[in-house]
Parts: structure tokens; C-alpha cells; sequence
């Protein structure tokens, strides 16, 4: 497959987790979004590996 | 005395603000102990170990805020509960900076959505989840950057397949640095612009080279991390030769830099083979293998210090790194030092610059003890307690369970460095100082008091910081030396020059029972 | 994405396709028992899930008996509920007919009912017409009011609405109605304003060149005009005729129906066919009228369902920012719940679109996977019912559907899917 070029200037980044480093994208002027995370499946064991087999 | 357990259903907050709330609140009147955690397996046992899970408690799910306590009789419990929830709330930056204008983004695939398609994603979420996103994100054409540890290694291993099948990048897990294009991910320095590429397994192993090039001149194209374990025979350098081609293929990357402990030996011969193959200029910075010759276009460095400057020297910029004397401050305490104070403490935030030091001591000091070596005779046995010369890495597992990584949260270098100076047989104190984005906004400023307090301490020990950081960073570089010096800090502008500082130091000690 | 993974998702893309593409267009009324497939002389269908009679909330109770006063199988409500007892009626959800029915659903051999067809796809689904608001038989009302409406409506109603719908050559175009209303300030479940109005003007060329008396005509267009919900029954039945599309598609777990029988939810999943995944039915948070409150109203219940499982109602709100006034909300609240039904849906629909959002179209398709993964489910509009049969509607409201039977039918996909 071809590949998806990643090294160039002007990077989107989504930030998923510690919010300092989406902060500290922002400081550097990224256009960035930070998700508003939740465990999937309420992090529950038997849900994610059902989830797991159907993806 | 009783152990509460209260159950918050649904509401997710993430592992430092939970950590720097249950440290702000433990003293709160009438409580013992406090931990807020999210109520995952893992987290519960560890509760359970710490006695702080109750029978409620056990009924939490991951989804669930647990905040467990230990409280006399005389706290207001539910004022208590209270503070505890609104200290949460009051900072969560991506909520308050929304507003209530803006709705906040709830998932990878709205987030692509907003962003009108992103490159990468960057995930630092418990190690449980992170695989999970990732490779959704992988699944959405992103490059993935793991910033998380604790992923399991059949995760990575298979994120990284999918990865070289989609012609994408997996950077981690338990990658701490990247470079791309200009922006820094995760642990990052505000470097310079320029043509030198690296690829690193090995997160401030990348800083300090970046920050070293950056501050003689010259410029970084790209930094790509893969995580220490990608090097390793299992994942066998997929993500390390993926990001090798890359800055072999990228018009503007003209030099190349390998930073990585020593890999797997078959990953190393495929690593320099398409090194060697590639017609770029390559600085190879093996650190802790034996010597190599150089075979043009590949070069070998043995420090990190000596990587930067060998790719400065390819590109036509020699820089000259003078060998550091000691400051006149640092030699009349070296002449009233206590004579019993004879060891070494080398207490290290960065991991990659923690064993470029035990590398670089080992060969004169042979019972050096750390707990980032391999080697049984050589590990420290408890790495809470130093003991003869050592160095111990603050980021190790075992220092971050609960509580952030040492380069955002000082707490506890604080408390070891007070700790190991008040040791009698301590002679010299040496530390690193990690700045950039992600980093403490200001270390220097952490350290102060403790360092003032060793700095008056008749005949006590000798201060040496590697300084490690670009000079823009947002922490202010020359601000952040100035103060280490006013406190009585060797400051030393790389690792490298620090350790050896500590050996002219060591070796002009009055005792030379050693 | 594994193996299995790129199939679910080729199916779920494709189930997307299939349900925009439907063109459902009203084609006819007729009588459920010569319409109805399956429909029997002592069958009475209801909506949601399969429900045993004693099992059946207030209004369902209240509007089967009713019915059966209807159709003259029982002289009063008494007489009716020792017919039932007696096991001599039969009980089966609207969904197992391919029909659908708002509130108790109830519909008995008698009554007219409009059909619908997917011109896309020839299949076909039916609905009973709009009673009106007030006391009415969906509600369980079952005065003696609610039956003389029912025998007007298939006396006067049925027959009118028949011969004017068949002058119509190519029958009357839901989908271009329902696109329509969406971008007036509807979400044509809660909210059927403009579609009613929309629908009339359709309807009036063909029901002035009718050779009928002129007070019928008028009593008719009245009736219609009096009735701010009278597209509802066919936007159901139309809704019908596309999710009934995907029924069956292998590896596909995108959600074929929900329904409630006001005691549970019930759902079903494109490639597990009829099999119902139920759990206990929710409480409407609404605005209620004067006199009622929440302790008053039934759980959850109706097969109008049918618009969210097709992409509109709820998963359009953003485009009746009005609908807002049943949850105390504001128009914004709107677009959240919206924006939110994105984040479990497979794709959108490209032909019913929100002129707020950017003409974005609707979400449709609920991927099971996805609401149990986010754990966000469905969110709904509906009436309320009251809780006791033969009093009738008590408010309005909104709800999210349980995450109980999502996670069931996650556990029989996977279980059917990847055979251990």
C-alpha cells in the first residue's frame, strides 16, 4: 500500500489522554483536537472482548 | 480509623489530574490517606495492596471514579467528598477552554471529523486502552504515536503489523519524543528547524541530541520515537526501519541520527545495512555497545553528545564541545568537603540519559549499583535506598505507580536529593534537568529550596546538573541555568560533559579509599 | 480491522447505502385483514416486542379491549377482557407482519391501514391511520368516543383516503414529503407539522376529484387538517419499508428495529434476522399536561421507534430546534443529541439533511458495536401514555433506549459472527 506521508510540515494532530500535551500542542500553534476520553465499554472486560472479535 | 470507598458512575478523569488531586488533598483535616483513581481492575488492586479498598469499592468499574480514603473521626466526610470532586472539576483545560459554545469531542472518529482529517494521533491513556485507539486510529489511515506504557508487548507487536501493512507509523509504546516537521510530540524541545534527522528508541536520549544540535546552530527535519522494546528481537525494529526509510526517502532530511540502547543483533544488522545502503550521511549512536570503526556513509557515536556534534561536523559545522572545568564555586566546596563523602548519586528523570551516565561510569567505577541495569550484580538492590555509587532512574515503573512522571512532578527528586545529602558518605549529587513541552513549567524553581538548603550544608556535597533542553523552550533555558547556579549547581550543557565533570570531581576527592 | 472486522464493516456501509436509497411512497390504504400478511380474524397485533397478556401495560390492556369492542367480538370492556382470558385472541407484534403501530400499536382485522412501498427495493409496510390527539385507542383510551371515531375512520376515513390515493399514478412520494418537513422544522416523530400540512397538499387535487359528498369531503379534509400528527402513521410505516431493508443482511450489526411494548424495549440486529434483544422499557423525561406527572405516565412504549431506527425523529432533532420545549431544553440541546447519534451510527443520510448542520444528512444505522463501545444509546422522542388503560396521552418526552439489550445482541453477534 502506499504510504500516508508523515513527514511534513503542518501535522493535524488528535490528542487522546493527559491534556498537557494537547496544551502544549496549542502552544505550538498545531491545529489540534483533544478528545473528551471515556474507557470504551465502560472498561469492562467482557464487553471489550466481545468488541474485540467484531472488529 | 475507617477505610470509605465512594463510587462516582461514569466519570472519567485522567491518571495526573487523579494523582496531583490525591496528593493536594491527602493532608485535608481528619484524613490519613486519599487515592482517587479510576475503578479498573488493576487500580482496585492496587487499592486492595495499599488497604484502601473497601467492600464498596470492589463493585467499581472502569468508568467509575473511585475515591478511596482513610479518615479519623473527626472528618467531615461529605465536605470531604465534595472538595475532592470540585477540585477535579475545576480543572479539566479541554472542558473549560470549550466553553460552553463549543461542543467537546467525544471520540477519534468526531475528532478526525473537526480537525477535517488529522496525521497523527497521540495517545496517552492507560496502557489498557491505549492499544485499543491506536488501532482504531491505525484503521482510519493515521500514523500512531503510544505515548503510554504498559502496553502489552502481543498489542504492539500487531498495532506495528497493521501498521507496515497500511504503510503507517506506530511511534511507542512507552514512546516519549517526536519530532515532525517543527512540532514536538509529547516530551519535546522548541529545537531549531534544520536538516539532521533522528530516529530513536530511546526518548531524552532524542531530546539531548535534538537540544545539542539545536543549540550549536543547527537543525532538526524530523524525530521520529519507536519505543525502547521496538529495537528488541520480538517487534524486531519494525517501527525503527519503517521510520529509518522514511527520513532516508524525505527530501529534506540530509543527515541521519540512530539513537537506541543496543538492539537485537539481527535488528542492528538490518538497521545498518539499510543504513549503509541509503546514501545519507548516518550517525549511529549505539550507546553501551562496544566500539565500532566507522564504514561510510555510517558513523558511530558513543555518547549522545557525540552523535550531535559528528552530525554537525558531516554537515559542516564544527563545534568543538570543550571538556568542562569545574566552576570556581564548585572547587572551594570540593576543598571543605566532609572526608567520609566519597560516593556518587546520580538521580535521573530521563531514563535514556540516566544509563548514558551508568555507560560512561562503569568503566572506573566497577561497583557502580543502578536499577537500569540488566545485570543482577549490577542492580541496586532497592532503588528507594542508594547505597556506595549509584544511579537511579526516577522513571522507572516502580516511582511512577501513583504518582507522575519525575519530569512533570519534582516531589520526589526533591525529597531523594535532601535524602542522599544528608547521607554522610554522599560527595556529589548529580541530576538532570529536562525542559520543553510536557516537562514541569519550571524545575528550577522546584528544586530551589532543596538545593539552597544542600548548598548550606557545611561539608556536604558537590551539585552537578546536565542540562537538558533547547534554548527556546518555554521554561526559559538561560533562566532555568541561572537559578540551578544561584543555587550552587555545576550546570553542565549535556550529559555527556556532566559525567564527566563527576569523574574530575570523584578523582580530586580528599579520600582516595575508593 | 480483522478479517471479520472489514466484513461487518463492507455490510454496515452498504446497509447505509440500501436504507438511503429506499424510496418509500404511500400507494394505498386497505383493510388489515385483506392487506396485512398474516393478519387473522382473532389476531390482534401490538406494538414492540413479543408480550404475554398479563404481562401488557395499562395502555396496550386498554386498547386491546377497546378493540375488540371495535370489531363487535365483545358488547363492552368487561365482555372483552373474558374473551382474552378465554385464550381465544392472539397476540403478535406489528414488527412480525412487516407492519408498525405508534403507541399500543394495536391493530385488529378491521382497521384501515396505509401501505407503503419501497420503490427501490418492492417490499412494503403498513401502518393504521392517525386517530387524532386526546382520547385515543394508542393511548388505551377506549370510551365509547374512541370507538365511534374508529368505525367513522373505517366507515368514512379508509375509503376516501383509498380512492384518492389510487388516482395518484405513481402514488404519493414519502421520502420527498419526509426531506421536505425535515428542512420546515421537523423531525416527523414528535414534531409532524410541515409533513402533515405537506401531505394534505398532496392529497387535496386528488380528494376534489372524487365523486363523493361534499360533507364527507369536508369531514375528511377537517379531520386531516385537525390533526397536527396525521403524517406520523405513514412516515412509520415508510420508515418501515427501509429498515426492513437491511432485515437479514449478513454480517451486518446495524440495528433493524426498535420497539416497545411499554413493559419492554425491544431491538433487532440486520444479520440475527427476528431474534429480539429486550430490555425493561425507560421512563420519558417530558413536559407533561396539566393535571399529570411523572408517577402517571407508562414506561416507554410504541413502535414509532421506527423513525430513529431509519434516521430521523430523535436522530434529527437538530432540525426541529421547536421539539426542544417537551425536555426544557434549548435549541442547542438539539444539536447535541444529534451530534451525539453520529458517534453510534454507521453513515448518514444523504437525501434527509439538517439545514443547521450544514445540510449534513441524518445519522443512520446504529451500529450495535459502536453504542455498546461509547456506551451511548439511541436517544428517542415520544409520547406519553398514561399508566392506567382508557385515559389516554399525558405528555410528551425523551428518553435514551437501554444499554441492557445492546449488550445482549453484541454477545449473539459475536457469538454468531465468530463461532468459537
Amino acid at each position: 500500500m502506499e504510504k500516508k506521508n508523515l513527514l511534513k510540515k503542518g501535522i493535524k494532530v488528535i490528542s487522546m489522554g493527559l491534556p498537557i500535551f494537547y496544551e502544549s500542542l496549542k502552544a505550538q500553534d498545531v491545529e489540534t483536537v483533544q478528545v473528551d476520553w471515556k474507557p470504551p465499554a465502560r472498561g469492562e472486560k467482557r464487553l471489550l472482548d466481545l468488541l474485540r472479535k467484531l472488529r | 480509623m475507617k477505610t470509605y470507598n465512594i463510587i462516582k458512575p461514569d466519570k472519567y478523569f485522567d491518571s495526573v489530574l487523579l494523582m496531583q488531586v490525591s496528593r493536594e488533598l491527602s493532608s485535608a483535616p481528619g484524613i490519613i490517606e486519599l487515592s482517587v483513581m479510576m475503578g479498573s481492575q488493576g487500580n482496585k488492586d492496587l487499592l486492595r495492596e495499599s488497604g484502601l479498598l473497601a467492600a464498596e469499592g470492589e463493585n467499581a468499574r472502569g468508568s467509575d471514579l473511585l475515591i478511596a480514603f482513610k479518615a479519623d473521626g473527626s472528618a467531615d466526610l461529605d465536605a470531604f467528598v465534595e472538595k475532592v470532586e470540585n477540585a477535579l472539576t475545576r480543572r479539566t483545560p479541554a472542558r473549560a477552554e470549550d466553553g460552553d459554545e463549543e461542543e467537546s469531542v467525544k471520540s477519534l472518529e468526531s475528532a478526525y471529523a473537526k480537525l477535517g482529517g488529522a496525521d497523527v494521533v497521540f495517545i496517552s491513556l492507560p496502557g489498557d486502552y491505549a492499544a485499543w485507539e491506536a488501532e482504531k486510529a491505525l484503521d482510519m489511515g493515521m500514523h500512531v504515536m503510544l505515548f503510554s506504557d504498559n502496553v502489552p508487548l502481543e498489542d504492539e507487536i500487531s498495532l506495528k503489523k497493521i501498521g507496515k501493512e497500511k504503510g503507517l507509523l506506530v511511534m511507542g509504546p512507552d514512546c516519549g519524543t517526536a519530532f515532525i516537521g517543527g512540532v514536538g510530540l509529547g516530551f519535546a524541545n522548541a529545537v531549531r528547524e534544520g536538516k539532521i534527522g533522528v530516529v530513536g528508541a530511546a526518548g531524552t536520549g532524542m531530546q539531548e541530541v535534538a537540544c545539542i544540535i539545536s543549540n550549536l546552530g543547527a537543525g532538526l527535519s524530523h524525530g521520529i520515537g519507536t519505543g525502547g522494546r521496538d529495537v528488541k528481537k520480538d517487534v524486531g525494529g519494525m517501527a525503527f526501519l519503517m521510520g529509518l526509510e522514511m527520513l532516508i526517502e524525505d527530501p529534506g532530511t540530509e543527515i541521519i541520527i540512530l539513537v537506541t540502547k543496543p538492539p537485537d543483533k539481527g535488528v542492528e544488522d538490518e538497521i545498518i545495512k539499510m543504513a549503509a545502503a541509503g546514501k545519507k550521511p548516518v550517525v549511529a549512536c549505539l550507546l553501551g555497545s562496544a566500539h565500532k570503526e566507522d564504514a561510510p556513509p555510517v558513523h558511530y557515536a558513543s555518547t549522545l553528545e557525540q552523535a550531535a556534534v559528528k552530525a554537525l561536523e558531516l554537515a559542516g559545522i564544527r563545534q568543538k564541545i570543550e571538556d568542562p572545568e569545574m566552576s570556581p564555586g564548585l572547587k572551594s566546596r570540593l576543598e571543605k568537603i566532609s572526608p567520609r563523602r566519597r560516593f556518587l548519586r546520580g538521580l535521573y528523570s530521563g531514563g535514556t540519559l540516566g544509563s548514558e551516565a551508568e555507560i560512561l561510569l562503569r568503566p572506573g567505577m566497577p561497583g557502580l549499583l543502578s536499577n537500569l541495569s540488566k545485570k543482577s550484580e549490577e542492580r541496586l538492590p532497592d532503588p528507594w535506598k542508594s547505597s556506595g555509587d549509584c544511579i537511579v532512574d526516577l522513571g522507572d515503573d516502580l516511582f511512577t505507580r501513583g504518582r507522575p512522571h519525575p519530569m512533570i512532578d519534582y516531589a520526589l527528586r526533591k525529597e531523594r536529593m535532601l535524602k542522599e545529602a544528608t547521607d554522610p558518605e554522599c560527595a556529589v549529587i548529580l541530576f538532570d534537568v529536562v525542559l520543553g513541552y510536557g516537562s514541569n513549567a519550571d524545575p528550577a524553581g522546584e528544586l530551589e529550596d532543596a538545593l539552597l538548603r544542600i548548598d548550606k550544608m557545611e561539608g556536604g556535597p558537590l551539585l552537578v546538573a546536565a542540562l537538558c533542553g533547547a534554548k527556546d523552550d518555554p521554561q526559559g533555558y538561560e533562566r532555568q541555568q541561572k537559578v540551578l547556579e544561584r543555587c550552587g549547581v555545576q550546570v553542565c550543557l549535556s550529559n555527556a560533559s556532566a559525567v564527566k565533570l563527576v569523574n574530575k570531581i570523584l578523582n580530586k576527592l580528599p579520600v582516595s579509599s575508593k | 480491522m480483522s478479517e471479520i472486522g472489514n466484513k461487518i464493516e463492507a455490510a454496515n456501509n452498504e446497509a447505509v447505502q440500501m436504507m438511503q436509497t429506499a424510496r418509500p411512497v404511500w400507494v394505498d390504504v386497505g383493510r388489515a385483514s385483506d392487506v396485512i400478511p398474516g393478519m387473522e380474524e382473532d389476531l390482534i397485533l401490538h406494538a414492540g416486542p413479543p408480550v404475554k397478556w398479563e404481562n401488557m401495560c395499562g395502555p396496550v390492556k386498554g386498547a386491546v379491549l377497546g378493540a375488540l369492542v371495535y370489531e363487535g367480538k365483545a358488547s363492552g370492556l368487561k365482555d372483552a377482557e373474558k374473551l382474552v382470558e378465554s385464550g381465544r385472541i392472539k397476540f403478535d407484534p406489528c414488527h412480525h407482519h412487516r407492519a408498525v403501530g405508534p403507541m399500543a400499536g394495536v391493530v385488529s382485522p378491521s382497521m384501515y391501514v396505509f401501505v407503503i412501498e419501497n420503490r427501490t427495493h418492492g417490499n412494503r409496510a403498513y401502518c393504521t391511520i392517525n386517530e387524532g390527539l386526546g382520547k385515543v385507542l394508542r393511548f388505551g383510551a377506549n370510551s365509547d368516543e374512541v370507538i365511534r371515531r374508529l368505525k367513522w375512520m373505517e366507515h368514512t376515513l379508509g375509503p376516501v383516503l383509498q380512492k384518492a390515493v389510487r388516482q395518484a399514478k405513481d402514488g404519493i412520494d414519502i421520502k420527498a414529503v419526509t426531506a421536505q418537513a425535515l428542512q420546515m422544522g421537523d423531525e416527523c416523530h414528535n414534531r409532524n407539522v410541515a409533513a402533515s400540512t405537506l401531505l394534505l397538499k398532496e392529497l387535496v387535487p386528488y380528494l376534489l376529484k372524487l365523486d363523493i359528498d361534499r360533507e364527507v369531503l369536508v369531514s375528511v379534509i377537517e379531520f386531516i387538517m385537525g390533526n397536527p400528527h396525521f403524517f406520523l402513521n405513514v412516515s412509520m410505516a415508510a420508515c418501515k419499508s427501509i429498515a426492513d431493508v437491511i432485515r437479514g443482511k449478513e454480517y451486518c450489526t446495524v440495528m433493524s428495529a426498535m420497539a416497545r411494548n411499554g413493559t419492554e424495549l425491544g431491538i433487532q440486529v440486520a444479520s440475527l434476522g427476528d431474534r429480539w434483544f429486550t430490555a425493561p422499557a425507560g421512563n420519558p423525561k417530558g413536559l407533561y399536561f396539566p393535571g399529570f406527572t411523572e408517577k402517571d405516565a407508562n414506561p416507554d412504549l410504541g413502535d414509532s421507534t421506527i423513525s430513529e431506527t431509519a434516521g430521523i425523529g430523535a436522530f434529527a432533532m437538530a432540525a426541529a430546534p421547536a421539539i426542544v420545549r417537551f425536555i426544557g431544553g434549548s435549541p442547542k440541546d438539539a444539536v447535541r443529541y444529534t451530534r451525539q447519534m453520529y458517534e453510534i451510527c454507521s453513515g448518514t443520510h444523504v437525501d434527509y439533511q439538517i439545514p443547521y448542520m450544514d445540510f449534513m444528512g441524518t445519522p443512520l444505522g446504529v451500529d450495535i458495536r459502536k453504542v455498546v463501545e461509547k456506551q451511548v444509546t439511541p436517544i428517542i422522542n415520544t409520547g406519553i401514555a398514561h399508566r392506567e388503560p382508557g385515559v389516554g396521552q399525558v405528555g410528551a418526552g425523551i428518553l435514551y433506549a437501554p444499554m441492557d439489550c445492546f449488550e445482549k445482541a453484541l454477545e449473539a453477534l459475536a457469538d454468531t459472527l465468530v463461532p468459537a
